[in-house]
């Protein structure tokens, strides 16, 4: 049987094949391939989803049916060569569906995702508890100067994952019901190397209660219409995404396991947030508050420090809270109600600032001259900007009236030497667009402003400089529609969520 | 003894005629129930199927056949062999094939072979591979990624 190559005339395509065998094939990739599948053309569109291997079980099993099938992945190592690897849909009675997805990310941690479908929808709600089980971080005490002053941080340290197989680091809760609850917190005991919570269009959940959260780094709730309040304590918190309707939050950034003196008259722990999303363009609810408190116990002696969000000072600890994020996504309204004042010292000094940012996300309903100002005024305390995105949202909510008097005119900062770029989205009108733009060109300095603009998320279209003036010459600008684009403008990092 | 002996007469669409040992023949699930069914005696056309191709599936089922006493480890190596051996082009054929005459161990062989080829591409790759059109405007495309974005989250 030498040299079979193709003698066969007819060219033959994939595409030819009925739906079994491409499902037969995409059953026998690992689930990060399968995925891909399902941006090759509209026909593989969702095959993939179709390839789960399926088991009944009920609504109060399923955690155990989870468990096992972790397992026999531990196990037995060779399972991973079988087939639908990864994906699991567990059918728990009167047409539910939960869909279970493995992935691995990297070695040793894996991410396990759960979404619920069908059946009836539940009107109750429920409250999600994490219980404690999640193991603790080590700290390591490092000394660093701010201001003159020695201050003390307790950095937590996550210890290697070389013993660790299979562990879940990772989970994904999708529309979770208040019938799931229960065990769902069964499961959360259960899982303590857990460094990501991602909650998502939770229709019934009331509240999200953290407690001693471990080495919880990474904390997102999206689209949780009923919620209320979410309280977390924990050490390590670096990431917390949330959208949807301001809620109260109460955060307690506690450590309490370590052994040596502090000996520096400042310290500093538990909130290194580098990754802060707070999309509240649906405005707040009815009752909320921040509470943001901090916890040393060291040799028995309890440090406390509590402050409740009535006052300015409150907003300045949250103002602390995330003054080392690197991403960050505000809304204007919830920027001037709560931090604005803070940031913006009467002597006009730099009294805060963003060292760390990178990429800022703006929302806000409109952008008119004075709002526009706020931003301004944000970004002169963003010193090491590389990329700006605003977003005009004409349902985004505002303040009924305007908490501040803001000047006039706000001169943009001109020293944003690492600004790349700025994205414009949402603009209704070439006008606004053409306004938001020309406050916004003197950001880049004497070097050539990029701003690009997008709008209902089709055209876009770059700032170029016009060759001839146009009259009076004193806006050489205008928004073109570029087709191709030279340089990469990736979208910040939220706006994929 | 001499069932196994009896011979399967097959008939390519390019009108190559193969007579098969009945033992290799029952390999495909659908002659065995022309076999049981008394409707194999004469000479079975298969449409949509070459010679060429034909004559590769006949080999791998002999090849099963013959191997049969063999070490499973002994088997897999020379499925391997087999299957390395055909170009894209083949692949395709020999699948469709394997779907009609329903040979599920080469259809196992031949799927995940083409998943091999899939395996760690990106989708331009795979498209460009397997000469995929892609039909989604850049808004669907993005929505769509937008959608899956979790599977790609984070990596070490």
């Amino acid at each position: 049987m030498s040299g079979i190559q193709g003698t066969l005339s007819l060219k033959m395509s994939i595409s030819f094949f009925p739906d079994e065998i491409l499902l037969q094939i995409i059953s026998f990739l690992p689930l990060e391939t399968a995925v891909n599948t399902t941006f090759l053309s509209k026909r593989w569109n969702g095959l993939w989803k179709r390839t789960f291997m399926e088991l009944e079980t009920t609504m109060q099993d399923f955690v155990v049916t989870i468990a096992d099938y972790l397992r026999d992945l531990v196990e037995q190592p060779e399972c991973s060569q079988l087939k639908n690897e990864g994906r699991l849909k567990l059918k728990l009675g009167q047409g539910r569906l939960l869909f279970v997805y493995i992935t691995p990310m990297g070695k040793y941690r894996r991410t396990l995702r759960l979404e619920f479908s069908g059946g009836e929808q539940e009107s109750g709600s429920f409250d999600c508890f994490l219980p404690p089980g999640l193991l603790r971080p080590r700290y390591e005490p490092t000394f660093h100067c701010q201001h003159g002053e020695e201050i003390l941080e307790l950095v937590p340290q996550l210890p290697p994952y070389q013993n660790i197989q299979h562990c879940i680091t990772s989970l994904y809760l999708i529309s979770a019901s208040q019938l799931s609850s229960k065990e769902l917190t069964g499961l959360l005991a259960n899982l303590p190397y857990l460094e990501s919570l991602i909650i998502e269009s939770c229709d019934g959940l009331r509240s999200l209660d953290i407690e001693d959260a471990g080495r919880l780094q990474k904390l997102t709730v999206l689209d949780c219409p009923r919620l209320q309040s979410i309280c977390f304590q924990g050490p390590c918190l670096q990431c917390f995404r949330y959208r949807g309707q301001l809620v109260s939050f109460k955060f307690e950034a506690s450590c309490d396991e370590f052994d040596f003196d502090i000996k520096a008259p400042y310290y500093n722990y538990g909130t290194f947030l580098e990754d802060v999303m707070l999309d509240l363009r649906q405005g707040p609810v009815t009752k909320w508050n921040w509470d943001v408190r901090t916890t040393v116990l060291a040799h028995g002696l309890k440090i406390q420090c509590y402050v409740e969000c009535t006052d300015s000072e409150c907003f300045k600890k949250i103002l602390s809270a995330i003054d080392r994020v690197k991403s960050l996504t505000i809304c204007r309204w919830f920027f001037e109600q709560t931090m604005c004042k803070n940031v913006y010292s009467s002597s006009g000094g730099p009294e805060f600032s963003f060292d760390r940012l990178k990429e800022l996300w703006w929302i806000d309903c409109s952008m008119g001259n004075r709002n526009m100002n706020v931003l301004l005024c944000f970004l002169r305390h963003c010193l090491k900007l590389e990329r700006l995105y605003v977003t005009n949202d004409p349902e985004c909510y505002d303040l009924s009236s305007s908490t501040d008097k803001f000047p006039a005119t706000v001169i943009a900062p001109g020293n944003l030497r690492r600004l790349e770029f700025v994205t414009l989205e949402g603009f209704a009108d070439e006008e606004t667009e053409n306004f938001a733009a020309r406050q916004l060109i003197p950001l880049f300095g004497e070097r050539n402003p990029v701003i690009k603009s997008k709008s209902g998320g089709k055209c876009v279209k770059h700032l170029v400089k016009v060759a001839e003036l146009e009259t009076e010459g004193k806006y050489p600008y205008k928004f073109e529609v570029v087709e191709n684009v030279v340089g990469h403008f990736p979208n910040h990092v939220h706006m994929n969520l | 003894m001499a069932s196994t002996l009896k011979k399967i007469i097959l008939k390519s669409c390019d009108g190559k005629i193969l007579e098969v040992e009945e033992a290799v023949a029952v390999q495909s699930q659908m002659i065995k129930n022309m076999i049981e069914d008394d409707c194999a005696n004469e000479e079975i056309p298969l449409p949509d199927i070459t010679g060429e191709i034909l004559s590769m599936i006949i080999e791998y089922c002999k090849m099963h056949v013959d191997g049969e006493n063999n070490s499973n480890n002994e088997l897999i190596a020379r499925d391997a062999d087999f299957i390395t051996r055909v170009d894209l082009n083949t692949l395709y054929y020999l699948i469709v094939a394997a779907n009609f005459l329903n040979v599920k161990s080469l259809l196992d062989l031949t799927c995940q072979r083409v998943a091999d080829i899939i395996k760690g591409k990106s989708p331009e790759e795979i498209r460009l591979t397997f000469n995929i059109k892609n039909d989604f405007t850049p808004e669907e495309e993005e929505e769509i990624r937008k959608k899956n974005a979790w599977a790609f989250d984070y990596k070490d």
